[in-house]
């Protein structure tokens, strides 16, 4: 059975830059990729923002991993809606980016590899940095990645979404999972 | 000429569980966890959900979410979502509504003659206020047969009731705290609107009528949720000898959006029980679960061992358990499909099983339509030298729901 490929944004990208198949700045890929965002509301409520959207490429020593914000959907219509028009301005920011410097990735060339590293998120036409939980593990010529960051709505001018009485709380969790070859 | 005593004792068993069907229904959709939502608080006033008012955000997800739409999804919930269709605005503060459930009801039991009528299942008002971290609810209602337990007036029939009344105080800004007292519905299982479920009555934990007086202390802090209850008994039944005291909790964890598993448990004491008139010590307990693998499905289970111990007459160790799917390919239509089996711990019962099939359509602001058929293989135990059986039952319900 097909091992379950997963890499965090940072992670995916910092995988991908390792020392193996990764070193040389290019990318077939990214597959089985997956974006998930959680943000939480009052008294439990959670929301799942999900999309399959991610491409990872090398910009001047660094990582970029972007994430179109178009297809990311709640589950919910006019949710999405409001997501993507309201509060992420879509149309005007497109989408999400993540910034790793590529000498920060260390990745053995078999194996896993489990660590932080420090990045920029750029969201909402606004940059802050961010520390980035990532595990890559090698898998023949690629590499599996996952990662996950925690942000805040109110450091990149999104305004906090709130509906009817429902406040969604300004920490929002990212993470996200994929699978890099190397060349 | 009598019918042979185990068809008696069967009859008997089917216009008690025909009783149940007749008595009222509220909201209480736990499938909406196909959407995400696995918590009960954004849309009812209840944290627990399943009885009382829908707050402002659940009306407008009841119009975006939960019936057909005709138009474009991505609409903003048409103001008929409001109280009274919208014609009445009111301040967030003050949550009311009401409910009307009329239906025609056919009943057939093996070897007994078929019973058809029209029942008002529900006629009710109800409301929830809030003043800073205070809040206070309940409802009332008329019922023309039935819900004796919740009755105001306590005659055989044409009864006001009222199901909830309590208040309450939030220990938290957002209400993920709730401390209340007054006659709430029991922390247990699932709870659905299939109040008549096996499960349900067992444990005697419906919407419907089973309330007790009490104070009860509700959580939820990120993935998990519960409600403790310490009751005091059923004031609207007398004496104090048929008053229920004892504890019933639940605690439910969601690990992801679509997934939430929980267990439930409940301990409580009468000096003489409703139904048998004896000392009884009953206790409760069993897990339950909600998953949507795609989000037109939702698959829900609830499994209970139920034991009695009833003065002189000895004890009873039985279970109640269900499982549905209920499937929504269209926004607003619904097909479920029900099974449960039962043994009430009776000696020499033998298990009951069913099977429901049921659809349900939400097809217009505040309204709904539902069809059951419900065939039932009824456990009758060995009576004076008759032995054990099963009795077939078949019923048919068809329901027009409004909600105001």
């Amino acid at each position: 059975m097909k091992r379950l490929k997963r890499l965090s944004v940072a992670a995916v990208a910092l995988g991908t830059l390792g020392p193996s198949a990764v070193g040389h700045a290019a990318f077939s890929g990214p597959s089985d990729a997956k974006v998930i965002f959680e943000a939480s509301g009052p008294a439990g409520l959670k929301i799942d923002g999900r999309t399959p959207d991610l491409a990872v490429t090398e910009d001047g020593g660094n990582v970029v991993i972007t994430v179109p914000l178009a297809n990311l959907s709640t589950g919910i219509e006019l949710r999405d809606r409001h997501m993507k028009e309201k509060y992420l301005e879509v149309p005007k920011f497109p989408s999400a980016v993540l910034i790793v410097a590529r000498a920060a990735l260390k990745l053995p060339p078999t194996g896993r590899v489990e660590g932080d590293v420090q990045g920029a998120v750029k969201l909402h036409g606004q940059s802050h940095p961010v520390s980035v939980h990532f595990d890559a593990t090698a898998e023949g010529a690629g590499v599996a990645a996952h990662g996950k960051f925690r942000i805040n709505m109110n450091d990149f001018g999104i305004v906090v979404p709130s509906y009817l009485g429902v406040t969604v709380k300004p920490d929002v969790d990212v993470s996200a999972s994929f699978h890099v070859a190397g060349n | 000429m009598r019918a042979p005593r185990p068809i008696r004792w069967a009859v008997s068993l089917v216009a008690g569980l025909a009783l149940l069907l007749m008595a009222s229904r509220a909201h209480a959709y736990p499938w909406m966890i196909r959407h995400g939502y696995t918590g009960c608080t954004p849309c009812h006033t209840d944290p627990s959900g399943g009885a009382g008012a829908l707050t402002e955000y659940g009306r407008a997800q009841s119009d975006l979410l939960l019936r057909t739409r005709y138009g474009a999804t991505s609409e903003e919930a048409d103001r008929t979502a409001g109280f009274l269709w919208g014609l009445l605005p009111l301040p967030e503060e003050v949550r009311v509504g009401g409910d009307f459930r009329e239906a025609y009801f056919s009943n057939a039991v093996e070897g007994a003659p078929l019973q058809t009528k029209s029942i008002m299942m529900r006629a009710d008002l109800y409301g929830d206020f809030k003043i800073g971290r205070f809040r206070a609810a309940g409802s009332l209602g008329y019922v023309p047969q039935g819900d004796l337990t919740a009755s105001l007036t306590g005659s055989p029939s044409d009864n006001l009731i009222s199901r909830e009344h309590w208040v309450g105080v939030e220990l938290d800004d957002e209400g993920g705290w709730l401390l209340r007292a007054g006659r709430i519905t029991l922390p247990f299982g699932i709870r659905m609107i299939e109040h008549n479920l096996w499960a349900r009555t067992a444990t005697r934990t419906d919407i419907d009528a089973t309330q007790q007086y009490g104070a009860s202390l509700f959580f939820s802090r990120d993935k998990l949720r519960g409600e403790l209850m310490a009751i005091a008994g059923n004031f609207q039944v007398h004496p104090d000898d048929f008053r229920d005291r004892g504890l019933a909790m639940y605690v439910e964890y969601a690990p992801a959006t679509n997934l939430a598993v929980g267990v439930s448990g409940l301990g409580t004491r009468a000096t003489r029980d409703l139904v048998y008139a004896v000392t009884d010590y009953r206790y409760a307990t069993g897990p339950f679960v909600r998953y949507s693998p795609v989000q037109p499905l939702v698959l829900m289970a609830e499994a209970d061992w139920v034991y009695q111990s009833l003065t002189w007459n000895g004890h009873r160790s039985g279970y109640a358990a269900f499982a549905q799917g209920d499937l929504e390919p269209l926004q607003g239509l619904h097909f479920m499909l029900t099974g449960e089996a039962m043994n009430g711990g009776t000696s020499g019962e033998p298990a009951s099983l069913d099977a429901w099939a049921s659809a349900v359509w939400f097809c217009l602001p505040h309204v709904d339509l539902r069809l059951d058929g419900i065939y039932s293989s009824v456990g009758v135990p060995a009576i004076l030298g008759s032995p054990a059986s099963h009795t077939a039952v078949t019923t048919w319900l068809a329901q027009f729901h409004v909600f105001l």
